[in-house]
């Protein structure tokens, strides 16, 4: 089987990387200086996604938006061009599903089967090869792909045979994710300023029902002084702007979404489009000026100057 | 036998009560409606006569006024610091009115320790619940056994008061944690999800958090996770709001959350368990059905 793969930034080029040496492995990229480095671990560079298209059997895509994949697929010299019948297109683009469906639908008229497999997880586990992958359409056509997305992950996941499902279940877990972190330091800020230790806290929260992956990961990371996040914080923002976005068109309320997001996007004005992820932990001590960890003492030569 | 008196009211206490009486005679007086009598339990009438006859006195009201009441009184005052009574206050007191109640009684010779009990089930107290102890570290030392016979988690949070607000973070957090799992399950649901499915795939992810590991199987399924009510909930979250407000956090969605629980203790009653909030998000969302196909 012959792979393609579109979109070697960040996260596409960390599962990319992945399908070295098990699969002939074609790659597009705008950024010349990532193809370059998958060409010297021995993939071939194409020099337009029909090109890439017309040399692979599935074509994966890994872009910031559904409007890049809409450009990907069907613009001048896109993917659409080198199709031909029984070919796999696998979108991995964090985007929005009803997009999805339709790019399914405009490609099931080349009989090209079209579905969508977005990951979650923080990119260290997409360079170790363990993220999840949630996928969602075709059933055959997820079966003949399987060992590819095996490849990249052992964690994958099928949600149906919808296309779009799996984007919309990457929304729920972001979402999800979001509203219990952003809650989550929110209320140990609250904690510190009444005088409980961050790592008494963390203690307390992780042996009971107030556990969750923030707890687990991001606030021993605090104590520690550890990063626990790499991420765009305009990407994050991105996300949320869908997930409520999903729920809009649904006419389903998200009272702590909203708020959620509109703390993000504080941040995001606050510290400008490079900020990360990470960084909303500054934004939510400021705002309740207080600080996760006590800053250390000056040592003593500073405090006679 | 070390003889525990035991003034309270509620669910909470009656549990408290009933673990106490397997291990520890125990004399009991009841400050509220829920009747705490259980099998080895002896009644009585005042706190005065509570302190006479007990080695250490355990407090177990979530009414600061209940527990300033009983606390003030002359005759408990005179009766426990003739002995330097221990006194454990396992309800939820306000913190900042634990350290002065904490300070008054050290005065007059009574040690005042707060060690609320956080749980939403108490029939899995071993999972996930704990005893959230502020006091010095050699009276936890002789607390220990009363506090592992309640439940086997007890963390020490530093000095009396720590536990009673170590609580109230820990109730805001994990009552976001379900509110934020039922209003995304319900945006999932609608936009075609399944409930297994968003089981799966979300607890294996960054989405998970203790609420959706129980609340979302239990919901396919038709069980019960919680014993906890709404009312108490929403008294929890009143509290920790009120903190917020003095110490000056802002906690905008811890905030949100003690309105939704009000709402919904209004709506379906405070003595609702937790687990009804489901059917709030089931009208809210306008499903017909849960998506459990």
């Amino acid at each position: 089987m012959r792979i393609g793969y579109i979109g070697l930034g960040a996260m596409g080029g960390a599962l990319a990387r992945h399908l070295i040496g098990k699969f002939p492995l074609s790659v597009f990229d705008l950024n010349q200086k990532a193809v370059e480095s998958f060409v010297e671990l021995g993939a071939t560079a194409t020099a337009t996604p029909a090109e890439l298209a017309r040399s692979s059997d599935v074509i994966l895509l890994c872009l910031p938006r559904s409007s890049d994949v809409q450009a990907v697929l069907f613009g001048p010299n896109g993917v659409a061009e080198g199709l031909s019948a029984g070919k796999i297109v696998v979108d991995q683009t964090s985007g929005v599903p009803s997009e999805t469906r339709g790019f399914a639908r405009k490609l099931e008229e080349m009989d090209v089967s079209l579905f969508d497999a977005p990951v979650s997880g923080a990119m260290a586990t997409a360079i170790a090869g363990t993220i999840s992958i949630i996928a969602s359409g075709p059933d055959a056509a997820f079966r003949k792909a399987l060992p590819v997305l095996q490849a990249i992950s052992p964690n994958v996941f099928h949600c149906g045979e919808r296309v779009g499902n799996g984007q919309t279940m990457k929304t729920v877990n972001n979402m999800m994710n979001v509203s219990c972190r952003l809650a989550t330091l929110e209320v140990v800020a609250m904690g510190r300023k009444v005088g409980l230790s961050l790592e008494a806290m963390t203690d307390a929260i992780n042996a009971t029902t107030a556990r969750n992956y923030t707890s687990q990961g991001m606030l021993p990371a605090i104590a520690e002084g550890r990063q626990s996040t790499k991420f765009w914080l305009a990407l994050q923002v991105k996300d949320i702007h869908q997930a409520i976005g999903l729920a809009a068109e649904q006419k389903v309320p998200m009272p702590i979404g909203g708020a959620a997001r509109s703390i993000l996007q504080i941040g995001l004005n606050s510290l400008g489009k490079d900020a990360q992820l990470e960084q909303m932990i500054g934004v939510i001590e400021s705002m309740a000026d207080t600080r996760f960890v006590d800053a250390p003492k000056p040592a003593k030569s500073q405090e006679v100057k | 036998m070390t003889t525990i008196g035991l003034a309270g009211s509620g669910e909470v206490a009656a549990f408290v009560t009933r673990q106490l009486a397997r291990k520890y005679a125990l004399r009991v007086l009841n400050t509220g409606d829920v009747s705490l009598l259980c099998e080895g339990a002896a009644e009585v009438h005042d706190i005065a006569a509570l302190a006479t006859g007990a080695d250490i006195v355990v407090l177990c009201t979530d009414s600061d006024e209940v527990r300033t009441t009983l606390l003030r009184s002359p005759d408990w005052l005179k009766a426990s610091s003739a002995e330097k009574r221990i006194l454990i206050d396992m309800g939820q007191g306000d913190p900042d009115e634990t350290r002065t109640l904490a300070k008054d009684l050290g005065d007059a010779g009574i040690m005042l320790v707060d060690a609320p009990l956080y749980t939403e089930n108490t029939a899995t107290v071993p999972d996930a619940s704990a005893i959230f102890f502020g006091g010095p570290a050699t009276v936890l030392d002789s607390v220990q056994g009363i506090l592992d016979a309640v439940c086997p988690k007890v963390i020490h949070c530093g000095d009396a008061g720590n536990g009673h607000a170590m609580r109230l973070v820990v109730a805001a957090i994990a009552a976001c944690n379900r509110l934020i799992t039922y209003e995304c399950a319900a945006m999932g649901v609608r936009n075609g999800l399944t409930l297994p499915d968003m089981a799966t795939v979300l607890n294996k992810s960054s989405g998970y958090n203790s609420a959706s590991a129980r609340v979302l199987p239990a919901l396919t399924a038709n069980e019960q996770t919680a014993d906890v009510t709404l009312g108490s909930w929403a008294d929890d979250l009143r509290k920790a709001s009120a903190l917020g407000m003095r110490y000056g956090a802002p906690m905008l969605i811890a905030t949100m959350a003690r309105s939704t629980l009000d709402a919904a203790a209004n709506r379906l009653g405070a003595s609702s368990t937790v687990d009804r909030l489901a059917e709030i998000w089931e009208i809210d969302a306008g499903l017909t059905a849960r998506g459990a196909g």
